[in-house]
């Protein structure tokens, strides 16, 4: 036991590193792929990938807030897998600097997605999953990183791989709509 | 400040990304603007409703417990008998492969209710690294976590802070394993959490000192007086060893 553990000194610290510092961010992982990928199977595909991918990237890791690293590997496998799976008109961009960071990213291209309409469509007594739900992919990473796991707009522009201003312009869309919407139910509900 | 910057701004306001400049003139601004005032609290509730309505969806366990399997899988640990063991002086004579036949044995005789207990450390150890379920009492000073588990357990672990040693205290928290409630201990070494969890040896199903490690994870196991003790970390089994003596300086005792 001691013989190996001299041995293999180095490759064990790298893996011990990986472990404390990014198996502590399992739950939020989780989250976000099934926030993402809209369902259980799926979401546990997504973050059993996701960790194989970043520990294969973990030498690329360069410090600074190891959950959005991690994160920012679940959203690109989430996206990668939605790519796969429904078929979507995406193109796959390079990652910007450096490509250890997660592999390829996926930008959905129609960025002009009508927020209010894709809502409306929905019952009045929609609940709050129900719009969230609703929210095309690239709001909905934005208010669930935001609201649930209470990411910076730094951390969110990194994971999302767009500016602070993309981040602030979705997320004031994306809470206008479901502000829109909750009032609505809330209202409907306090007249029955 | 116009009302027109306030509902481009409030969002940055909300979310407490506004530079102290901006906030100072959105504030004044909101103190003279009722109607601004309104809109930022209608935003307040509808950010309210999301936080609290939007459910979390939980990890299944047995997800976890596949990755903490994955992330180690190329750790030399698992495999027992590879050619890890050769370099030992006697890997090549008849006695070199006596004794591996031994461990071959020993690992397919040993006990389905150590492997079980085992797993359920593993599982409790990785549970505990997720935010916030570390401890239940939080504290660097063994006089604080001692007493926490009076009343709350039949057990006394003994508590001591190795700070001095490299191994600071972290605090204390309730298991629930091997059906068993059970103290757990948690010390830290650089970023590594060890996690002790004690409670009553029963006549001892589990007689083997020391399991080397599971799963990548680093497990001790032994008995002082009517304890049983486990150490379960993520460090490397040697200094894991180390922890285990400077622990063992001190007697338990049962209430």
């Amino acid at each position: 036991m001691t013989i190996w553990a001299m041995e293999n000194m180095g490759a064990n610290d790298d893996q011990d590193q990986f472990n404390a510092l990014m198996l502590p961010h399992m739950a939020a992982a989780y989250n976000l792929a099934q926030w993402l990928t809209g369902n259980r199977d799926d979401a546990s595909d997504v973050v059993q990938e996701s960790y194989l991918r970043a520990m294969r990237f973990f030498s690329g890791y360069r410090g600074g807030a190891a959950r959005a690293w991690m994160l920012t590997i679940v959203r690109n496998t989430s996206l990668n897998w939605l790519a796969q799976k429904r078929g979507q008109k995406t193109v796959p961009l390079p990652e910007p600097g450096n490509e250890e960071d997660g592999g390829g990213v996926v930008e959905i291209v129609d960025d002009k997605v009508d927020l209010e309409f894709d809502l409306i469509q929905k019952e009045a007594a929609a609940t709050m999953d129900q719009l969230i739900e609703a929210l095309p992919v690239q709001y909905r990473e934005v208010v669930i990183l935001r609201e649930i796991e209470e990411l910076s707009y730094k951390e969110i522009a990194e994971v999302i791989g767009m500016p602070i201003g993309t981040v602030m312009s979705r997320l004031a869309r994306a809470r206008k709509a479901i502000q829109e919407h909750w009032n609505k139910t809330t209202e409907g509900r306090a007249l029955k | 400040m116009n009302c027109k910057d306030i509902e481009q701004l409030q969002h940055a306001f909300v979310d407490q990304e506004l530079d102290p400049a901006n906030t100072r003139a959105f504030t004044e601004h909101l103190a003279a603007c009722p109607s601004c005032a309104r809109q930022l609290e209608a935003l307040s509730a509808v950010r309210h409703a999301i936080k609290t309505q939007t459910t979390r969806h939980a990890l299944p366990p047995e997800l976890s417990a596949k990755i903490a399997r994955a992330t180690a899988t190329d750790r030399p640990n698992v495999i027992p008998l590879s050619k890890k063991w050769l370099p030992l002086k006697w890997g090549t004579t008849g006695a070199g492969l006596a004794m591996a036949a031994c461990v071959a044995f020993l690992m397919i005789a040993s006990p389905n209710e150590q492997y079980l207990v085992e797993q359920e450390l593993i599982a409790s150890h990785i549970r505990s690294l997720q935010d916030g379920h570390l401890t239940d009492v939080i504290s660097t000073d063994q006089h604080t976590v001692k007493p926490w588990f009076n009343g709350r357990l039949d057990v006394s672990p003994p508590v001591t802070d190795f700070n001095a040693d490299g191994f600071p205290l972290i605090g204390g928290r309730l298991d629930y394993l091997d059906h068993h409630t059970v103290a757990v201990i948690v010390y830290r070494y650089n970023k590594h959490v060890i996690n002790i969890f004690v409670w009553p040896s029963a006549q001892s199903k589990i007689d083997i000192e020391s399991i080397p490690t599971q799963q990548g994870y680093s497990m001790r196991h032994w008995h002082d007086g009517d304890l049983q003790f486990w150490a379960v970390s993520d460090v490397n089994p040697a200094k894991l060893s180390e922890f285990e003596s400077l622990y063992r300086g001190q007697k338990p005792k049962v209430q």
